[in-house]
């Protein structure tokens, strides 16, 4: 394979993989294009490691995250939203409720988030996210955990019902 | 992910996940765009990213060792009907952000009115090889964001060598000795361009401008 044919090939998953990060489109783009470009430039290297695929995966969430780590000064989570104990099953509460663990998840860091979608998203191992990453795979474990034991205390009603 | 409770949490943030994927944009384009910024790198046409700024972290340091002199005059004049227009025209497509002052806010980290006092040195690869940046001294006539020296190095694409302004011009940007220019950057990614971690500032194209009062206001109000 050539590097156009990679690229035509790997474009459109490593802008979802960026999108998903990133929820913004014009970030999205911009992180694919940053990959993908670093896949130009070093081709030779990518077309000769053993998982070309996860290079440019590792070349983008090392850019997304490198860009979190220096907009943390500027940028501030999305606040939480406080659920209401008790409430009944409704579809629009179904809604609402997704959009409250959405908003949970803006509100992890970055990078604990970036283990959520690499691990829930593009169904990488520990191994493939430490890689991505560039951390140890028990980081990405002990990173997982927190965040979702985060996500889980901040609805402890739905947890007591799961848990039912 | 070992009680119902996380399985059910597992399950949610996968249909999350899923949905946002859903709603990601096409890539339709995408790989020509891709095509049109390494060429922009190998032969130096910078005609869009030309208003973007790359600024060296280290104040008044070359981004890398064996910087090698830029041979340019380095000197030249722009016209005054320049004045608030991009510097390098219209490089905007070219990046994931349309210009406006609103945007400068949002993306940039630096954020300056500086005149042109220094082209040079160019950059090198690690492997010594030149590349079609240089670095650029800034006299700092107001900071807007992101410092308070009183001047500053900015990575940028080269400039046209011969100093001759041409309109409409495609290619490298037109700035030299005595430009004075709205300059925003943003921090890049170490191993883009071969440069050493964590020296550089990477901006988005478009966002460098000849300067004119009207459009240091806009800034201004902007970055607050």
């Amino acid at each position: 394979m050539d590097v156009e044919a990679f690229v035509e090939q790997q474009g459109g998953a490593l802008l979802r993989l960026a999108y998903v990060l990133t929820g913004d489109r014009h970030r999205a783009e911009d992180l694919a294009q940053t990959a993908l470009v670093d896949v130009y430039r070093h081709w030779r290297k990518v077309s000769a490691a053993r998982d070309p695929q996860a290079y440019a995966r590792r070349v983008l969430v090392n850019a997304h995250l490198s860009a979190h780590r220096r907009r943390w000064t500027r940028e501030r989570p999305a606040p939480i939203d406080e659920r209401d104990a008790g409430r009944v099953a409704d579809p629009a509460d179904a809604v609402a409720e997704r959009e409250a663990l959405r908003s949970r998840l803006a509100a992890l860091a970055p990078r604990a988030r970036t283990v959520l979608v690499l691990r829930y998203w593009a169904d990488l191992d520990d191994a493939a996210i430490a890689e991505a990453m560039g951390i140890a795979p028990a980081t990405v474990r002990a990173t997982a955990a927190r965040a979702l034991a985060t996500l889980r205390a901040a609805e402890p009603a739905l947890d007591e019902g799961d848990r039912s | 992910m070992n009680d119902g409770a996380t399985t059910d949490l597992e399950l949610r943030l996968r249909g999350i996940f899923a949905d946002d994927a859903a709603r990601a944009p096409q890539a339709g384009g995408l790989s020509g765009r891709v095509r049109r910024r390494v060429r922009r790198g190998r032969a130096g046409r910078v005609a869009g990213v030309a208003a973007a700024a790359v600024a060296v972290l280290a104040v008044g340091g070359a981004l890398l060792p064996g910087g090698l002199p830029w041979r340019s005059t380095s000197v030249g004049t722009v016209p005054p009907s320049a004045a608030g227009q991009a510097v390098g025209g219209g490089g905007e497509a070219s990046c994931a952000w349309a210009y406006s002052p609103q945007a400068v806010a949002e993306h940039a980290d630096l954020v300056l009115d500086g005149t042109v006092t220094r082209v040079g040195p160019r950059w090198v690869t690690l492997t010594g090889m030149p590349f079609d940046w240089v670095d650029v001294t800034l006299q700092v006539n107001r900071w807007l964001r992101g410092g308070s020296a009183d001047s500053v190095v900015i990575s940028m694409p080269a400039p046209a060598p011969s100093g001759v302004w041409v309109e409409d011009q495609e290619g490298a940007p037109q700035y030299w000795v005595g430009t004075r220019l709205l300059v925003s950057a943003t921090a890049r990614s170490a191993d883009q361009h071969g440069s050493a971690a964590g020296m550089a500032l990477w901006g988005c194209g478009g966002f460098t401008r000849y300067y004119s009062p009207e459009q240091a206001a806009l800034w201004a109000a902007a970055v607050g």
